[in-house]
């Protein structure tokens, strides 16, 4: 069974579907990352998952518990970081620390003041005082130090520069290898690509697609000119290679699976600046959202 | 339990302190000017205002004494202003407040149940109002306590029976004595002061939590409570202006709220103080002591019980 599942799981406000239908399992053990523009549904999801509202249609379960209707024996074995982490301004940042460790019986204050340390945190400071990558700096300790088996964040990065987004990741591979099930959102593919095992798309409330990330690294992307008419593709490559983009001069397409034989083809097609890089994630969030395709990376 | 009680301890301080400084503070005063007066010249003033005896919630011949004029204190606007800051502030906060900061998203992101929130606001305010209104009692014990009063002592007289008549006996002045206002003054005798004080916060309270349950701004909550405050005050000033607006009675807060009149029932008739109503004089049914702490504590409870019936099934809105 795997560790967290929805089923069809839904949710309306009103006349508006945030969330439609969406099912997803994750293993125990694996890092689950969502991908979705602002408005997709990703924090409706993960909403639900922790039990904060109620589902329109379908059902969630961790652990085999109901998201819903077991929410506390649930938040027991997660530990969570909103996507507006806010905590209160009036206190300073070992305070705050030493408050929500004390919520969990598996919470650790030492371990979060260590924490705190490597992210060169200064928990002498009001909470009010205190930078927004600060207090992000601050909500994401506070998520971590705790023994809890799964992690969810929403969006753990946002608003901070990129030494501190790699020392946060840092710290998720870390809870990866210590065996913890990760779920966490993120508008930033690369950070996505660099530590999740599976990814999904969302899209309008939806789940489009999810794939598995050790399957899209064994694709390559070859882009190039071409000069004169481009040569059809062979039948036994035509499985194999899928055309993104094409007009007069340059052309874009993927190859899935073993390169040799699709190498050996390109040398007769007559196409120059050839590059050839693996497929990233960025590729297919582009088929999925082509109108998005200025998004950060 | 522990964390979120001290949470909220630390979050409800400074508006405790300044409630508590404000409340004591006043007392002492408030008391203390007693004293500036004495009674017969209290007589004399309050005779002027006889029209105005149905306002008050004691006859003025009870007002007049020195028992009557410290419970007077407990009713004041200032001790009502004061409790209803702590009330409505601490009630608007249960949820609504936390969920117009954003921090209630990431406290319940730990193993807290909404009843442990809930519940954990609801004991600090209750503790809170309870220190507020002992504080008003305690500022009137040290205030007794601290000053003294002049007493005018006439030369003895004969009264004529029948006859609106008093025979001096002595051609001596009178003669002004300085007696600690502790020899007038029993301070147990306001017990039921304090507590209705601290019944009325309850509800108001109660009332605001329930409010801030179904809400997610903060400063609509606050908006509804005091409205509601102004809006009971309003029909009880009606009520008692115009006899055929009297049912209104039936309808406001600040009936059972009446620590001058449970002063007095506390003092005149034990008894009746420890029964649900009283009869007056013209066959009309007054709320009593375990009356009026009765309604007020209920009503409070059972806005608070609404408040957690519906914080736990709600959904919970995203920051804004």
């Amino acid at each position: 069974m795997a560790f967290v599942e929805t089923y069809q799981l839904s949710k309306s406000f009103g006349s508006f579907t945030a969330l439609n239908k969406c099912s997803l399992k994750i293993e125990q053990g694996s890092v689950f990352g969502l991908l979705g523009p602002n408005g997709a549904g990703k924090s409706t999801l993960i909403r639900l998952l922790m039990g904060f509202m109620t589902p329109s249609e379908g059902h969630a379960q961790i652990s085999g518990l109901d998201c819903h209707r077991q929410s506390l024996q649930v938040r027991q074995l997660t530990s969570y970081l909103p996507g507006d982490a806010r905590l209160d301004r009036q206190y300073r940042g070992k305070q705050v620390l030493k408050l929500f460790t004390g919520l969990r019986s598996d919470g650790s204050l030492q371990q979060a003041l260590e924490m705190a340390d490597y992210l060169e945190l200064d928990l002498r400071r009001k909470v009010g005082s205190m930078s927004t990558g600060m207090r992000q700096k601050l909500a994401v300790t506070i998520a971590l130090a705790n023994q809890a088996p799964l992690i969810i964040l929403d969006e753990p990065t946002a608003n901070l520069d990129p030494t501190v987004r790699q020392q946060i990741l840092g710290l998720l591979r870390r809870k990866r290898d210590e065996g913890k099930t990760i779920l966490f959102s993120s508008h930033i593919l690369e950070e996505v690509e660099s530590i999740s095992d599976t990814v999904a798309f969302l899209k309008h409330g939806e789940m489009i697609t999810t794939a598995d990330l050790s399957t899209l690294r064994n694709n390559h992307r070859v882009t190039g000119t071409i000069s004169g008419i481009f040569p059809a593709i062979p039948d036994s490559l035509t499985e194999q290679i899928k055309i993104i983009e094409k007009d007069d001069t340059n052309l874009t397409f993927e190859i899935t699976g073993d390169i040799l034989n699709a190498l050996t083809w390109l040398q007769s097609t007559g196409i120059d600046n050839i590059s050839i890089e693996p497929a990233r994630l960025r590729s297919l969030y582009e088929e999925i959202h082509p109108e998005r395709q200025e998004m950060e990376v | 339990m522990k964390s979120m009680l001290s949470r909220y301890i630390l979050q409800g301080r400074t508006v405790f302190l300044s409630c508590a400084l404000a409340i004591f503070g006043f007392m002492l005063l408030r008391v203390w000017s007693i004293t500036l007066l004495g009674s017969e010249e209290f007589r004399e003033i309050i005779k002027h205002f006889k029209d105005f005896e149905k306002f008050s919630p004691v006859p003025f011949s009870q007002l007049i004494t020195y028992t009557g004029r410290v419970a007077r204190t407990f009713n004041e606007p200032i001790v009502l202003f004061v409790v209803l800051i702590w009330t409505i502030s601490r009630g608007s906060d249960t949820v609504a407040g936390q969920l117009n900061r954003g921090t209630m998203e990431m406290l319940l992101g730990n193993p807290v149940s909404r009843r442990c929130v809930y519940w954990s606001q609801f004991l600090v305010t209750t503790v809170g109002t309870l220190a507020l209104a002992s504080l008003a009692w305690l500022g009137m014990v040290v205030s007794v306590h601290l000053n003294t009063v002049q007493e005018v002592i006439k030369p003895p007289t004969l009264e004529i029976p029948f006859v609106p008549l008093e025979i001096p006996l002595s051609t001596a002045e009178p003669t002004i004595v300085e007696k600690p206002m502790s020899d007038f003054v029993d301070v147990m005798d306001f017990l039921p002061a304090l507590t209705i004080i601290f019944a009325m916060g309850v509800f108001v309270a109660g009332f605001s939590s329930m409010i801030s349950s179904f809400d997610r701004y903060r400063w609509r909550a606050v908006g509804i409570a005091v409205g509601f405050v102004i809006l009971q005050q309003t029909m009880r000033i009606l009520a008692i202006s115009k006899p055929e607006y009297n049912y209104l009675l039936n309808f406001t807060f600040f009936n059972p709220f009446d620590p001058e009149g449970l002063v007095n029932v506390f003092n005149e008739d034990y008894e009746q103080y420890w029964q649900f109503w009283q009869y007056g004089m013209q066959g009309t049914i007054r709320l009593s002591g375990l009356g009026c702490h009765g309604i007020l504590l209920g009503f409070g409870l059972l806005c608070y019980l609404i408040g957690s019936w519906r914080f736990s099934r709600r959904d919970l809105p995203a920051p804004i």
